[in-house]
């Protein structure tokens, strides 16, 4: 007879510390959303294509942590926190797990290669997730070093494609933003 | 080409390989709307500590393990799958998951028909007598993948079972898990697989489909087969070898088993050895009397076995005579393969036996097709 007692269930535990660094990423990388579509032409015109009542949802499941991002009233890109209660998500992007969302904002995988393995879920229009994605790139080409924004996206732009003085004054005013 | 048009092709998973596949299992599981899973495997995996890379795999999910059952011996009896099939329903798990080979693969099969049907595994011998879909069904393989791991067959208390609902429903193949622990249980791994796709790819009632998972999986084979069983540590050539595994699994399940590999199954279980070095010492004799019958070898098994430059600067009628010299090459150049039955020191009696075993077991195949086949490799 199997006694029972020597297997007990096991509840999940946590990794609390790589929860917070991906919160604290999701954190930066939603401000730095709001900051650049005021700053960067090519992101203005990534933004313009999305919906008026675009909301995204960029979290990792099951429990979070969440990045809610949407256009308000003006039209105007904004970091609408970490609370997804109460607002009408347009598009849904979903990380399977805590280690593929590692993964992905250390920079060991660029967003390419993570949906290329799998790694998320996207829920709502195809091509704004395209246009999301578009600008996460762009994004960890203008708030990383070369060399970790290298790892991060799939091609980094020649100089014909972006050009120093644009990558410098986008990179510039999207920090000063973030931080203001 | 041979292939046929008209065929059914079956193969149920999803797979999931590489880096952080286990962490997936939870949204998966989720899919079949099951969070609460019955997780199976050995003494053995459970003190490598695989059991516990597992358990923390499934850190920060809504899945929480019903029991972790971690004492599987290499015979599975029915006495032990009936107990755990209670185990699982007084816990109220919906879904079962086994991590490693053999024996806790075909418990978890057992359990699984057990739970989901009401009724006992034994009601359920041969072929297509399954006919509902079970309890969702998680299978994480380790560096050993016996036969029947990754098909729709269990082997349960000597007796086979075989249905298309006995397939995994997700098979996650992670880096953690499938270092081989040594050259011998690799060798037999890899073994087993080029078996199957071979035996896929030659067989007179291939299709197009069957075609497509051999050939890949002798591609994949072909590639990496030395190097795994040298180096069975080696990250990147388990896990093209458990791939190649999981491939060449489709491509045998929706054929009728070749000689080569009855026989060493047959063999295996009259003398203990792993399947996959039964297989191995037979191969090399199998292909040798398809030469002496003149059954013509096909001219895309240089492009799978050889690579595609070999295939491209070779006349079209040298293809075929290059793919079989390419094949015997890549068998010979295993390292360790068993040199015929007797450096597995099998004595006649038990090699007939097993003629007659196979020849039960498939009577498709020719007696005398196996007769000559052990006589060859003895």
């Amino acid at each position: 007879m199997i006694n029972y007692n020597n297997y007990p269930e096991i509840k999940p535990g946590k990794k609390l510390l790589k929860r917070i660094y991906v919160a604290t990423m999701l954190f930066v990388f939603g401000r730095a959303f709001q900051a650049v579509s005021r700053v960067d032409r090519s992101a203005k015109e990534e933004f313009a294509q999305m919906p008026d009542d675009f909301v995204l949802d960029f979290c990792v499941v099951p429990n979070g942590p969440h990045m809610i991002v949407g256009k308000d009233g003006k039209g105007r890109i904004t970091y609408l926190g970490w609370n997804p209660a109460g607002k009408k998500i347009t598009l849904a992007m979903r990380i399977k797990n805590i280690e593929a969302a590692m993964r992905m904002f250390m920079f060991l995988e660029s967003s390419c290669v993570a949906t290329s393995r799998d790694r998320l879920i996207v829920d709502g229009d195809l091509p704004t997730a395209c246009n999301v994605l578009h600008i996460m790139d762009l994004l960890e080409v203008l708030l990383l070093p070369k060399f970790a924004a290298k790892l991060g996206v799939k091609r980094y732009p020649k100089w014909s494609q972006l050009s120093p003085l644009r990558k410098w004054t986008s990179r510039l005013l999207t920090y000063v933003r973030l931080i203001a | 080409m041979r292939s046929q048009s008209e065929y059914g092709f079956f193969y149920q998973p999803k797979i999931m390989s590489g880096v952080a596949a286990m962490e997936n299992i939870p949204v998966e599981l989720d899919g079949f709307n099951a969070r609460h899973p019955f997780v199976i495997t050995s003494k053995e995996i459970s003190s490598s500590g695989l059991a516990k890379k597992f358990v923390k795999a499934l850190y920060d999910s809504n899945t929480i393990i019903g029991a972790l059952y971690d004492d599987v011996p290499a015979y599975a009896g029915i006495g032990l799958i009936r107990e755990l099939a209670q185990f699982l329903r007084d816990r109220g798990c919906d879904s079962i998951i086994a991590i490693g080979t053999g024996s806790v693969v075909d418990a978890a099969k057992g359990i699984n028909i057990i739970v989901s049907t009401g009724k006992d595994v034994l009601e359920f011998e041969g072929n297509n007598a399954v006919l509902g879909h079970l309890k969702p069904f998680v299978v994480v393989p380790t560096a050993t993948i016996a036969p029947y791991d990754l098909t729709g067959c269990a082997a349960i208390e000597g007796k086979e079972i075989i249905s298309d609902y006995l397939f995994p429903d997700i098979i996650a193949i992670d880096t953690r898990m499938i270092r081989g622990c040594c050259s011998d249980s690799m060798r037999a791994t890899a073994l087993v697989s080029l078996t199957q796709a071979l035996e896929a790819f030659l067989s007179p009632q291939s299709n197009h489909l069957t075609d497509a998972y051999a050939s890949m999986a002798l591609r994949i084979i072909a590639e990496h087969i030395v190097k795994a069983v040298k180096r069975p540590r080696n990250k990147k050539t388990c896990l093209a070898m458990a791939n190649a595994a999981t491939v060449s699994a489709a491509a045998f399940h929706n054929q009728l088993p070749g000689p080569v590999h009855s026989l060493g199954m047959a063999l295996s279980k009259l003398t203990g050895h792993l399947p996959g070095l039964c297989m191995g010492a037979l191969l090399p004799a199998a292909l040798k009397l398809r030469s002496k019958k003149k059954e013509p070898f096909r001219s895309d098994l240089l492009l799978a076995v050889g690579g595609a430059d070999r295939y491209a600067e070779s006349a079209e009628n040298d293809r075929a005579n290059k793919g079989e010299a390419a094949l015997m090459n890549l068998i010979s150049s295993i390292p360790g393969i068993p040199q015929g039955l007797s450096s597995l020191k099998v004595p006649r009696h038990t090699a007939e036996e097993a003629i007659a075993l196979a020849a039960k077991k498939e009577p498709a195949l020719k007696k005398q097709d196996l007769e000559e086949i052990i006589s060859m490799a003895l």
